[in-house]
């Protein structure tokens, strides 16, 4: 497709960063997109970083003097110059951006496009999954309802000054800046809509450029027919015989000659001769403005209908049409050659008057004479003088023919915006994909790239294949994927609208979900658990396992390294992860050991029961609970012995204690490197004072764990421990009171 | 479109930011660390120091973050031969402070870049030391990063094998190959900014399963291409391209190199250069792929900070500049 690159802005660019309006021709050099203001001294050093989504970080530091000799003796550097000023952090924005539109109105829009775009997919999905189920409905017309809701969500249409639908007469300035931004995007869009998606338009094609010309003529170029008459209603509101004033009729001529019957109507009734307190006998003046504004109500259209109140009939089935048109048009030609025209005495309603006869006669002096703008020409020729013809095909040719009669006329016309629109709606007309995605992508945002696809791709063949080929350029992506990649991103830029880019990224086949996952990965879930929830409903609805457990596992070990212990190990068992959760279990048990106040021993029994049994199973750790009833145990002694107590009941206790460290000394249930602490635990009770606590047996189980334990240290596979622990002087503590123990079971025995 | 964030010492001399963007970090010349965060939970706080401590007993030369499911942790290295880890606990009253995780005494020589990779065998830290020395440790530990092993230590520089030359360094760069479908493969790029010839070019190393070796992989050079100091290497995220893209700044220009890995049994790489982009005219000091790996942003002694898009033919070109300017 070498044609498109051809074409594509700046040889071939995908996604022009720039702001419209601004690109230079020159392809070498690219436009500053913006200047940072710092206080570094000299050239700064600059540290680049992407944010979220087209988030710029950009670290300006002072550039530091490189040491001479590397083998500075401490290494230091010398320090540089202080300046006042040092480094600065900036954040950038990257993309291009509507000056005039707010970042509020972009997200309304971004909120109220995604669902549609989302329905649309379905719909896709739908088709694809069971094709007979969609019987009925063509893919161009589900397009065609996606289309409508986007169009109604960037606003309501415009309409001429003075057609019975104008609105924008009344709000504010500011209000009108905002609504003429959004309306150049919005009759792209329709225009796009005409021609791309909709297939009944063809029929009643001319009549559809009316009533899109109608909604946007203000937007196409600052001087087109909607600034006329929008200076005529100003004018009007002074003048008393608005006849005599030449404007009055040419806004008459003008407003006909695109079809605006409604607006022609009501200016004629504005006529002098209607009023009253007539001086002068006015009556065939009167009755000539008359027999036009009537001719006019009853001029046939080829079009479903009308809106109601407006002039004009409306025909469906074009032979009837044509009948109609030939009647009507008779009628007007009667008018033209009638001998009233003869007795009018107002020699400019004479003249005005004829000018629109003639008009409806399809004059193109007088035609050319009453547009300014090409497709205001181009909509007169097809209404008044091939009202039959087969628009569809030539249409470019004839626009073209069209736009050439304007500039000859018309030099002024040379702001680059301007142009680009007219390219634009050129290459629409002429159906030529390739220059409209150029076009398009140098003239709007991602969001309208990614939107407008969907228009492109509804019926048109060449554009499917154009769109969604995959291209090797591109790593394998297609243009369609590209643009909803691109709009994802700027999408994932802020914290209010990332939570929609997972719908566009879902529909790219390719590198959508490896986005999402870095998209996700890239939340700041540790920030806070609202966040990590969200972003955890998301991998669930797009089945990304491994995402969620990493969010887990990050949400789990920063509360855990925060304080919330609890949290910690619950975030972490959602993650399944066996190591670090045993090496929590090993950080607690090195928590029992080192200290026994009441206080910490029951917040540690509360965490070793959120671990739960089932990473007892999974870790055969059992031995947790157990050492926590041992520790409970030696602590009850202590207690006891300090009330000096029944030595009976002091006994009992003692040998509760014992137990439990039997039970945890049981093959299989403590993992060897717990067994030199516990050990140690135990000498208290080994050197109970009253009586020997364990027996010989007992004794020796403690003994053979002792001597394993030498062994390990011996064989040196001693995993887990530390070996310093096995030195000398604690061992021979823990020995010398095992076998005191053992001679004093011996000889009780 | 501009937001200003955080003002910054002279001292800085190197800064990175954490996984999210949340978090910032600031490595300086009087070998402390400054920390920087935004105090509340929805992020739109400004930034403020958060922790600040001495960390070295020469210039921080660079300061990384660990991988999330590690905590907040930094590693740092300097001019002082060490690389230490620290990371924000809370301390007894719920309080968080940074504190000292781990010390990893390296040489009398200087670290130049020390950089994690979240392998699925282990947390693997690679330094670079001013010798031309690669040592990468690891660790099997996953909350607790006390205990490091030398897992392995080779030269970069062929001729330092036969123990014939030796080399001085000023600056290094490594980068690891992003994480694919989640998993990290101990694979990554690093470059040498060197006066000496023998240093080479920018360097492709893996770990050789088979061979339980670090092994070279690819050099980013073209046959009898002059070489130049290697400044900054990033290695490009890849979100589904079939190859991957490597950014590489020697001299006075950013080289973008593809490597595909075919899928035969051999292994072979083949290694093209893409693009040589040389519009900021002296040396390009870093650079950053944004988040798809489709548009690059890099930053040069010019004082501008350029993007660069492969066009639809696949010719690489520069999208707009972020200029810089001295406030008077």
């Amino acid at each position: 497709m070498p044609s498109f690159a051809a074409v594509a802005p700046n040889g071939g660019a995908l996604v022009p960063l720039q702001q419209q309006g601004s690109d230079s021709s020159d392809s070498s050099t690219a436009a500053v997109l913006h200047t940072v203001y710092h206080r570094v001294q000299g050239a700064p050093r600059i540290l680049v970083s992407w944010g979220h989504g087209n988030c710029l970080r950009l670290s300006y530091l002072q550039q530091q003097h490189k040491p001479e000799n590397e083998a500075n003796p401490n290494g230091l550097q010398p320090a540089v110059a202080k300046g006042n000023g040092g480094g600065k952090v900036v954040e950038i924005e990257l993309g291009k951006k509507d000056e005039n539109q707010t970042l509020a109105e972009k997200r309304r829009i971004a909120y109220a496009s995604v669902q549609a775009f989302a329905y649309l997919q379905s719909q896709q999905l739908m088709q694809i999954e069971a094709p007979s189920r969609a019987y009925g409905t063509d893919w161009w017309q589900h397009v065609l309802e996606y289309s409508h809701s986007i169009s109604s969500a960037l606003g309501p249409s415009g309409a001429p000054p003075g057609s019975a639908s104008d609105v924008s007469s009344d709000p504010s300035k500011a209000r009108l800046i905002c609504y003429y931004q959004l309306t150049t995007v919005k009759a792209i869009w329709d225009f796009l809509e005409v021609f791309y998606v909709d297939k009944n338009a063809a029929s009643w094609l001319p009549e559809r450029l009316v009533d899109w010309l109608a909604s946007y003529d203000g937007v196409l170029s600052s001087a087109t027919l909607f600034s006329k008459l929008a200076n005529l209603q100003q004018k009007l509101l002074n003048l008393r015989f608005p006849e005599d004033d030449e404007e009055y009729w040419d806004g008459i001529a003008s407003a006909l000659a695109v079809g605006w019957l409604d607006i022609v109507v009501n200016l004629l009734r504005m006529h002098g001769s209607y009023q009253h307190d007539q001086i002068d006998n006015r009556a065939v003046e009167n009755g000539l403005v008359e027999t036009i504004a009537v001719l006019i109500s009853k001029m046939p259209r080829l079009r479903p209908s009308l809106p109601p109140g407006s002039p004009g009939q409306a025909f469906n089935f074009k032979p009837e049409f044509t009948k109609a048109w030939e009647r009507w048009r008779s009628q007007v030609a009667k008018l033209d050659a009638s001998m009233y025209w003869g007795e009018c005495n107002h020699p400019e309603t004479l003249q005005g008057l004829k000018k629109l006869v003639k008009i409806l006669l399809g004059s193109i002096d007088d035609l050319l004479a009453a547009t300014s703008h090409w497709i205001e020409l181009l909509v007169a020729h097809l209404l008044h003088v091939q009202p039959f013809s087969k628009v569809s095909e030539g249409l470019a040719s004839y626009a073209i023919k069209c736009m050439e009669s304007r500039t000859s006329s018309n030099i002024d016309e040379s702001a680059s915006t301007e142009d680009r629109l007219q390219e634009l709606m050129l290459a629409i007309l002429g159906d030529d994909t390739e220059v409209v995605i150029a076009e398009c992508s140098r003239l709007f945002d991602p969001w309208f790239m990614a939107h407008m696809i969907e228009l492109l791709t509804a019926k048109s063949k060449y554009a499917q294949t154009l769109l969604r080929e995959e291209q090797h350029t591109l790593g394998g992506i297609s243009l369609e994927e590209l643009h909803r990649l691109f709009y994802s991103q700027v999408l994932s830029s802020h914290q209010l609208t990332w939570q929609l880019a997972p719908v566009y990224l879902s529909a790219c086949p390719r590198q959508g979900l490896g986005m999402l996952e870095t998209l996700l990965i890239k939340q700041p879930v540790s920030n806070s658990d609202r966040l990590a929830l969200k972003a955890l409903e998301v991998t669930r609805l797009y089945d990304l396992k491994a995402v969620a457990t990493t969010i887990h596992r990050v949400v789990g070990v920063h509360h855990w390294k925060h304080g919330h212990k609890g949290a910690g190990i619950a975030w972490l068992q959602q993650a399944h992860d066996d190591s670090r959760l045993s090496a929590i279990a090993d950080e607690l048990l090195a928590s029992y050991s080192s200290k026994i106040s009441g206080c910490s021993l029951q917040n540690l029994e509360g965490l070793v029961e959120l671990l739960g049994p089932e990473l007892h199973a999974m870790q055969g750790l059992s031995f947790l609970h157990r050492y926590s009833e041992f520790k409970a145990g030696l602590q009850a002694t202590q207690q006891l012995r300090a009330k000096n107590p029944d030595p009976q009941k002091l006994a009992d206790t003692g040998r509760q204690a014992a137990d439990s460290l039997l039970q945890l000394l049981k093959p299989q249930v403590t993992p060897e490197r717990f067994w030199l602490p516990i050990l140690h635990d135990s000498v208290e009770l080994l050197e109970w004072p009253e009586q020997p606590l364990l027996n010989v047996s007992e004794t020796h189980l403690l003994l053979n764990r002792l001597q394993e334990l030498l062994l390990s240290k011996v064989r040196g596979d001693l995993e887990g421990i530390n070996p310093q622990d096995l030195t000398r002087l604690p061992l021979e503590r823990v020995r010398l009171a095992l076998a005191t123990n053992l001679g004093r079971a011996m000889l009780q025995e | 479109m501009e937001c200003s964030s955080i003002s910054l010492s002279d001292s800085v001399l190197y800064t990175s930011w954490n996984y999210s963007g949340e978090r910032y970090a600031a490595a300086c010349n009087d070998g402390s660390i400054q920390i920087w965060s935004r105090r509340n939970e929805s992020g739109d706080a400004p930034f403020s120091c958060t922790g600040q401590w001495k960390a070295h007993n020469g210039p921080v030369l660079k300061v990384v973050w660990a991988p999330p499911e590690f905590g907040d942790m930094v590693v740092s290295c300097s001019t002082d031969g060490c690389v230490t880890l620290w990371e924000e606990v809370a301390e007894g009253d719920g309080d968080d402070t940074w504190r000292l995780c781990s010390h990893l005494e390296q040489s009398r020589t200087t670290v130049l870049d020390v950089q994690f990779g979240n392998c699925l065998s282990g947390l693997k830290l690679v330094t670079a030391g001013a010798d031309g020395h690669v040592k990468i440790y690891e660790t099997t530990n996953t909350l607790e990063l006390k205990h490091w092993q030398l897992q392995a230590e080779f030269s970069s520089v062929p001729a330092l094998k036969e123990g014939t030359g030796k080399v001085s360094c000023t600056a290094a760069s490594i980068s690891w190959r992003p994480p694919v479908d989640s998993i990290q493969r101990p694979v990554f790029v690093l470059g040498y900014c060197s006066s000496s010839r023998q240093v080479g070019p920018a360097k492709v190393w893996e770990f050789a399963e088979a061979y339980q070796r670090w092994q070279l992989l690819a050099e980013l050079a073209e046959p009898n291409e002059k070489l130049e100091p290697v400044h900054h290497v990033s290695w490009a995220p890849n979100v589904g391209r079939p190859y991957e893209l490597i950014a590489v700044s020697s001299g006075r220009a950013v080289s973008i190199w593809r490597l595909e890995f075919s899928s035969d049994s051999q292994g072979r790489i083949s290694v093209s250069r893409v693009a040589h982009l040389q519009d900021h005219n002296s040396e390009v000091w870093h650079f950053d792929w944004d988040m798809s790996g489709m548009t690059l942003a890099t930053s040069g002694g010019d004082g501008n900070v350029r993007l660069w898009q492969a066009s639809f033919g696949g010719q690489w070109q520069q999208q707009g500049i972020v200029a810089s300017m001295r406030e008077s």
